[in-house]
């Protein structure tokens, strides 16, 4: 016995420093890898905030990520234009879009994961069918649509088309969370004498929680930085209807492509969805660390 | 009181061509304070029933009483029921204090003292007390099997429903609470339908057990009864481990003869016609080893597998092998030749084709007038 003990310890240590040297190369690897992803996806930021820092002037001259000599005028000019306005504007549609699309696809997503009726699948596959379809091709009957009903020149009419238009994407990803969570924890919650609605308010809902987060940051980026449907609907209404990416459009006008303000104007524009971002995030990491049902 | 009874309970899922019977006509009562194991391979029905007991799914035809109340149209909460699932089902994001007192929150009007009352002496029956705090995931499966238990507990309920509710713990935990929920069973003395697929747990826990197979009962009986008297094949491989021997054996004259083996026709077999074939069943534990010649049959011996105390051997018989329990090691070697005869209280004859029993013992060994039992469902 003791004898058997001694050769698997002397092999094992031995495995343990060739191991030991593969997880290094292996480690070094995998920051190597990293690092590039990294470069790769901060490059074009660290560009443009470079850019926005520079003078009108130094747009085509320099190629430094540093500039020589760092300006804020066009922040300044920026802040002094619209911008703060179409912000507000772009916060407004995008947090009602977002609340919009939720307050559909939980409910439906629930009932499409939990419950067996007449037409689930043909429903759910003409839901996908509608995914299907690019939004650009049908913008133009939208616009004609929205404008019978009144409904250009207004945000709201803007808000009712994202939800229409992120319900199909937002319900399948939702559904998907929901089919993820054991079907006992509805029936424990109805034995506890949960209807279905408080099932999915008091049991569900938290569980799911991940999920929602991921539609909800998926849709406040999208809504965020939306154009095509926006300058469709709501370029006729003048500048204060503007959102976010209409308004850095117009520092692109007929006289000059004015680069340091678009520049600037997109490192604030990141911002709110940088803090979005960072607040929900944590619901990401619990479920991926809550244990649901087993352990 | 709380009996439970159903009555040609059937569930269809689905329709037309490809709806499933999961359930199919099954009757049974279960006495107050009584424990009835549901058994059966896994997909013969036994959550379905579970469910529509519970008020889960609705039943397709059939009456569910409890108490003596027909609940069918009754929601769950108001049936008076709690149930314990296989995976726990825990709700996550509550502690176990909350889990607990989550149904009590939702069905009654107690106020807040009187709930957080209520939990504690509930953990302290289940020795839960402690981690009323943690949530779920901070829990280990037996601590959460507790606090679901603890969760069925609280409320107070006629009937307990439990699916399976040890299949997820490892075998040395799963003994330890086998016998810690048979004794709460006891101690609250409420009415119990516990689902296993394990004919173990079965045997060690049931006042009776119920023996489903593809959404039939097929035998309804206290353990040792099934065990000994059992109705029909199904049940009698079902029930015991290792599994019954089953040898086709034609009736020829008073014996029953297959390739290499002869055996005398018992008495209580004595009204099978002379040339027809039957099944013969006999538990490994039952065998005797004899003489070679000496036996019904003679064979040798394959692998033996030693268990300690016991052994389990496997005899080859012509084109048949047996499997033999006996003592301890060293009793039989592989190679050995052996005989093997079988006591013609233990022997088991069913019909080749039905699978039915012909040829029942009367009663149950140490049985004083073994004729007394006849409490045999049919
Ligand atoms: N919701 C359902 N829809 C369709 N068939 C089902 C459903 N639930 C169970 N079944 C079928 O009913 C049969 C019995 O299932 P179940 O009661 O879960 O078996 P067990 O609990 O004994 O393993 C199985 O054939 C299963 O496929
Ligand atoms: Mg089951």
């Amino acid at each position: 016995m003791a004898g058997r003990t001694d050769t698997t310890f002397g092999g094992a240590r031995l495995d343990v420093s060739w191991s030991q040297i593969r997880r290094y190369c292996y480690d070094g690897v995998t920051y190597l890898v990293y690092g590039l992803a990294v470069l790769f996806f901060l490059f074009p930021v660290l560009w443009v905030i470079s850019l926005s820092l520079r003078t009108e002037g130094a747009v085509y001259t320099s190629l430094e990520l540093l500039p020589s000599n760092p300006s804020l005028d066009s922040y300044r000019e920026v802040l002094d234009s619209g911008l703060l306005r179409w912000m507000r504007n772009t916060l407004f549609v995008a947090v009602l879009s977002v609340t919009g699309i939720l307050l559909v696809t939980t409910p439906a997503a629930y009932g499409f994961s939990r419950f067996r009726f007449r037409g689930r699948r043909s429903l759910l596959l003409a839901v996908l069918g509608f995914q299907m379809i690019s939004p650009i091709v049908i913008v133009l009957p939208l616009y004609d649509i929205m404008r019978t009903l009144g409904l250009t020149e207004s945000h709201t009419g803007l808000i009712l088309l994202y939800i229409g238009l992120q319900i199909p994407f937002s319900l399948w990803l939702l559904k998907g969370y929901f089919d993820t969570i054991p079907t006992e924890l509805d029936k424990a919650a109805r034995i506890d004498g949960c209807n279905r609605l408080q099932t999915l308010r008091y049991v569900l809902l938290r569980p799911v929680m991940p999920g929602i987060a991921v539609v909800a940051i998926f849709n406040f980026v999208l809504t965020w930085s939306e154009f095509v449907m926006a300058y469709t609907m709501l370029s006729p209404g003048g500048e204060d209807l503007y959102t976010l990416s209409m308004g850095i459009y117009v520092f692109d006008n007929q006289l000059a492509t004015q680069w340091t303000n678009i520049a600037a104007a997109a490192v604030i524009g990141i911002v709110p969805i940088v803090i979005f971002f960072v607040a929900l995030q944590r619901y990401f990491v619990r479920g991926l660390t809550d244990g649901a049902v087993k352990g | 009181m709380a009996r439970l009874e159903l009555n040609d309970l059937r569930k269809t899922f689905g329709r037309g061509e490809d709806s499933v019977e999961a359930v199919s006509d099954l009757s049974l009562s279960v006495s107050d304070g009584e424990l009835l194991v549901l058994v059966g391979p896994s997909g013969c029905g036994k959550s379905t029933t579970l469910n529509c007991i519970a008020g889960l799914d609705s039943v397709t035809d059939g009456t569910i009483r409890i108490g003596g109340d027909p609940v069918n149209e009754r929601r769950p909460e108001e049936r008076d029921i709690a149930m314990v699932f296989q995976n726990y089902a825990l709700y996550p994001h509550m502690t176990a204090a909350e889990n607990l007192e989550f149904g009590l929150k939702m069905t009654t009007g107690l106020t807040a003292a009187e709930r957080r009352e209520r939990v504690e002496s509930t953990a302290e029956l289940l020795d839960i007390d402690r981690l009323l705090d943690q949530k779920p995931k901070s829990l280990s499966g037996g601590q959460k099997q507790r606090v679901a238990l603890g969760r069925a507990i609280i409320r107070d309920p006629s009937v307990f429903l439990m699916d399976e509710p040890l299949s997820n713990l490892d075998a040395s935990l799963r003994s330890t609470m086998r016998t810690e929920i048979q004794q709460l069973q006891e101690d609250l003395d409420v009415t119990t339908v516990y689902v296993t697929h394990d004919q173990t747990e079965a045997m060690t826990m049931a006042d009776r057990i119920a023996v489903m197979r593809g959404g039939t009962l097929q035998q309804v009986g206290e353990p040792l009864e099934c065990y000994y008297r059992p109705q029909n094949r199904f049940v009698a491989e079902f029930i015991g481990e290792p599994a019954m021997n089953m040898v086709q054996v034609t009736r020829r004259g008073d014996r029953f003869v297959a390739d290499g083996f002869e055996y005398p026709v018992p008495k209580r077999a004595d009204h099978l016609s002379s040339g027809n074939s039957f099944t013969l069943g006999i538990r490994p534990g039952a065998i005797d080893v004899v003489e070679p010649q000496t036996g019904a049959a003679t064979g040798t011996v394959g692998v033996v597998e030693p268990l300690g105390e016991t052994s389990h051997a496997h005899v080859d018989i012509a084109d048949t092998t047996l499997t033999i329990t006996t003592d301890g090691p060293g009793t039989v070697e592989r190679g050995d030749v052996v005989g093997v005869d079988f006591p013609p209280q233990r022997v088991h004859v069913f019909d080749v084709d039905t699978g039915v029993a012909v040829a029942r013992r009367d009663g149950l060994p140490g049985d004083p007038v073994e004729s007394n039992l006849n409490t045999q469902v049919d």
